[in-house]
């Protein structure tokens, strides 16, 4: 009974002004989350680059302090506020979350540390365990992206801590694109290196300033298995949108593990280059091999309203065209 | 490809006045630009000038490593020697003196001067060079485009209280009036599509619709609907030559490109 007591001298008299405050407070808090949450994507739309990506990356900060300022408001409202009520609450309350809702909890401290490191902010193009997309919107709990499919993938925030997160772009305005390209054995190396320069140089979606990187392999990578293996078929390198094809018939198009690979490269590449803009890698078979590889990879701008996987297949399009072409 | 071998090496000098028209930004439109400048450095083509508009100069500075600097410009028209051309009855298009005032305010923007002696800029001027980014071209456009016959009646009565007669200046005088109108502006929602043509045309220095859809990653609709649509905005216009950006629009074009991060020229 004392017990009891003590329990509820804890909490306050939740008289009808105290029930009115803490609505009202809930209710501005509501009301001022919700606007920030139109008015600073609306404001966003009127910049490019970076402004944009700071002014979306500041509405979950903006969501997260209003929530914690109307927690501090309201907490007095309904617990007496002693250090011993205090400890108690909260105590008990740490318990609760640690058992219950551990992960829950564990998103929402992960997804305060992605505010401070900003792994990812909207408008990035990540990865984080096999899904590939825009990050449209960071909420308390998860982060929504949208991949080339058109598919909104929910990712809870402590992938943070023991997943790897691939950036694309980390918060700039541009990123590589990579497509394969399944060619006959006959042709010229050299030319379709030639080739695959001047196609990347005549694609708009090219940044100019950045340098146009070409190498050309003499063997097949272990990282591409052979296009003339069974197993290459068009559901191992999948196309999304707009798909076409090779010479060969062979349905080719943009894909993850071509996607990563070429992001390895211009890694690489980085160490030489500063920034690889264009990496051009045609790999040349053996005398016996059936075909010859290649990978066309280019920085390209994107812009923030418009669906990246059709930019993608428009690119594929001009690639795979200017190589029927000759 | 038969044009360049044919080209005459007979030891007469040569000028050849457009180079942009020499390429075309597609992987097979190149070619013919490299062999150009290659043979020309390596000096198989004879002695001759090259002209090449700035945007396209650009772009060809990363098709095609240019060995060796020898590359000059005109010197950049400021607000004084963007006066003295204005002011020039030949570039004016007036048989005799022109005085030019500001409609709104009254003041001297092409004050009464001496051509040969100088005329003085004024800030209208300095302006004017600024924001043509010092290119005459562009400038008399612009300067033409924003002349009219009549004052507004702000200046009028500015003139009536300073006790100015209006037949005040000399008789073989013509008095114009010049006012800032409400230039292109770029549109909110600008996408790539717009920018695509925008900066293919600066690079190709205008193109035709045929050309240009060989170029783009666009429908012929979908072109169509977008040359339609900046020619509306007054940022393109296909008057004379091939479609290519106005003039009177080449200030928010080349603003708009370079704060999206395209490549653009170093004028």
């Amino acid at each position: 009974m004392n017990d009891t007591d003590t329990f509820v001298q804890i909490f306050r008299a939740l008289t009808g002004e105290a029930l009115l405050d803490i609505g009202l407070i809930a209710g501005t808090a509501l009301l001022l989350i919700v606007g920030f949450g139109r008015l600073l994507p609306w404001l966003a739309d009127k910049f490019h680059g970076k402004p944009r990506l700071y002014l979306l990356a500041s509405v979950p900060l903006l969501r997260m302090l209003i929530i914690a300022l109307a927690l501090l408001v309201i907490i007095p409202r309904v617990i007496e506020p002693t250090p011993q009520n205090m400890l108690a609450v909260l105590g008990a309350a740490g318990l609760a979350f640690g058992f219950a809702l551990k992960e829950y909890v564990s998103s929402l401290i992960a997804g305060v540390v992605a505010l401070h490191e900003f792994p990812y902010r909207p408008g990035d193009w990540i990865e984080v365990g096999g899904a590939y997309g825009e990050v449209k919107h960071i909420g308390m709990r998860t982060v929504e992206i949208v991949t080339q499919d058109d598919t909104v993938v929910f990712i809870p925030h402590l992938k943070i801590w023991n997943e790897q997160i691939a950036n694309a772009n980390d918060g700039g305005s541009h990123l590589q694109c990579a497509a394969d390209f399944y060619l006959q054995p006959d042709h010229d190396a050299a030319a379709v290196q030639h080739l695959l320069h001047d196609v990347a140089l005549s694609s708009p979606y090219l940044q100019l300033d950045m340098p146009v990187s070409v190498s050309v392999g003499t063997a097949l990578g272990d990282a591409l298995p052979h296009p003339g293996l069974p197993h290459r078929s068009s559901s191992a390198v999948p196309v999304r949108h707009g798909s076409h094809r090779s010479r060969q018939g062979r349905a080719v198009g943009p894909g993850h593990r071509c996607r990563r690979r070429a992001r390895g490269i211009g890694r690489r590449l980085s160490a030489h280059h500063g920034r690889a803009a264009v990496l051009v890698q045609a790999r040349v078979p053996e005398r016996d091999a059936e075909c010859l590889d290649a990978t066309i990879a280019l920085t390209s701008r994107f812009a923030p309203h418009s669906a990246r996987a059709y930019r993608v297949s428009a690119l594929y399009a001009r690639l795979n065209r200017g190589l029927r072409t000759n | 490809m038969a044009w360049l071998d044919a080209w005459p090496v007979n030891g007469a000098g040569w000028v050849l006045p457009e180079l942009e028209r020499c390429f075309l930004r597609h992987a097979r439109g190149l070619d013919l630009v490299r062999r150009l400048l290659e043979a020309a450095v390596a000096g198989r083509l004879g002695r001759g000038i090259i002209a090449c508009d700035s945007w396209a100069w650009a772009f060809l500075q990363r098709v095609w490593a240019i060995p060796q600097p020898e590359v000059y410009t005109l010197q950049a028209f400021d607000a004084n020697r963007l006066a003295v051309h204005l002011l020039n009855p030949a570039s004016a298009g007036a048989g005799h003196g022109l005085w030019v005032r500001n409609a709104r305010t009254g003041e001297d923007v092409l004050p009464l001067g001496d051509v040969e002696g100088g005329v003085p800029a004024s800030d209208e001027m300095r302006r004017l060079a600024a924001h043509c980014r010092d290119n005459p071209g562009i400038a008399w456009r612009y300067w033409r485009s924003h002349l009219r016959p009549e004052p507004d009646p702000s200046a009028a009565d500015i003139d009536a209280e300073n006790g100015q007669p209006a037949d005040a200046w000399p008789a073989d005088t013509d008095t114009m009036w010049w006012s800032s109108g409400r230039d292109p502006v770029m549109p909110a929602d600008t996408g790539d599509d717009m920018a695509f043509v925008l900066h293919g045309l600066l690079l190709h220095n205008g193109l035709p619709e045929e050309l240009l859809a060989r170029l783009m990653p666009l429908s012929r609709d979908q072109l169509g609907a977008v040359l339609q649509r900046l020619a509306r905005l007054g940022l393109v216009e296909c008057d004379v030559r091939p479609w290519q950006v106005a003039p009177l629009g080449y200030a928010a074009a080349r603003d708009f490109l370079r704060g999206r991060g395209y490549l653009v020229d170093a004028f």
